[in-house]
């Protein structure tokens, strides 16, 4: 039993670091790798167009976000380290995201917070994938 | 989702027998519609694939456009990973002497079909084998569900 479950939780690891990547190219796909190019993505998008890119991605990441997290909860206590890490993936995930709804052009400087939360959910994503491999899991 | 560490009580708890056998049903449906709607949007035969991924200059097809294509993909991933996941844990807690083989076969096919539809831009040899892939992914979580649907039923 324990050893199948482990199987699942790796095969969603796997996965789950795949639609980083997946995400991570679009991302890139969509700017020239440049500051402006980044700024220039949102600004030209209208309100109905961003909430096109953020609505399924709230949901998505929410919902994977969260399954990740909770094989962290699966086994005996949490340390304190795990609970922030969650908490931390969790809000870098929503200022990521909702952060883009505040670039204009008058305010570009957000596209900095956009980029760094990014980065933070990215590096915290892996953090947590690296902490749930390395985890044995004990079913009841 | 801890409603599924209750699956081996199902006997004394005939609702959650029926909702996991509903939701069951409801990924059984979306299986099912998925292969209509890449039917539709990619084509499941070799020629509709290709004049679809790599455009027919013929009959005047533009090839899709890569980013429309990793979108695809990036969605893709998402939903199999969820509905695999959801489908194995039901089938693990159901079947304790549960067949791993079925498991590794449904995860693989659907990681496989996402990066060989990739490859298939600059690969065309690939799109019998993404068909293949795709089929066999799908059949291999019906098989799974419908699994589960007869132990619940049982």
């Amino acid at each position: 039993m324990k050893d199948i479950y482990a199987v699942v939780i790796r095969y969603f690891l796997l996965m789950f670091l795949m639609l980083l990547i997946t995400g991570v190219w679009l991302l890139l796909l969509h700017s020239s790798l440049t500051l402006e190019s980044f700024t220039n993505y949102y600004v030209q998008k209208t309100i109905f167009g961003l909430l096109e890119v953020v609505t399924p991605h709230l949901f998505a990441m929410g919902t994977a976000v969260f399954i990740l997290t909770h094989f962290l909860s699966l086994n005996k206590k949490n340390s304190s380290y795990e609970n922030k890490l969650t908490l931390t993936l969790f809000s870098s995930m929503l200022l990521s995201n909702l952060s883009v709804f505040f670039i204009s052009e008058q305010s570009t400087w957000i596209i900095w917070i956009k980029l760094i939360s990014t980065l933070l959910f990215l590096i915290l994503s892996l953090l947590t994938i690296y902490k749930v491999f390395f985890r044995t899991y004990s079913v009841k | 989702m801890q409603f599924l560490d209750k699956a081996k009580e199902l006997d004394k708890n005939p609702l959650l027998k029926k909702l996991i056998l509903f939701l069951v049903i409801t990924l059984l449906l979306y299986l099912g519609l998925d292969i209509v709607l890449h039917h539709q949007q990619i084509g499941l035969t070799f020629t509709s694939a290709s004049n679809t991924i790599l455009g027919n200059e013929e009959e005047f097809l533009d090839p899709i456009l890569f980013d429309v294509l990793l979108e695809h993909v990036h969605a893709n991933i998402l939903s199999s990973m969820i509905t695999l996941l959801l489908l194995t844990t039901i089938y693990i807690r159901l079947k304790a002497e549960s067949k791993q083989r079925l498991i590794h076969l449904s995860f693989s096919t659907a990681i496989l079909s996402q990066v060989i539809l990739l490859l298939t831009t600059t690969l065309p040899l690939l799109i019998n084998i993404w068909i293949v892939v795709f089929l066999l992914w799908h059949l291999s979580a019906f098989i799974l569900g419908f699994i589960i649907i007869g132990k619940l039923l049982k």
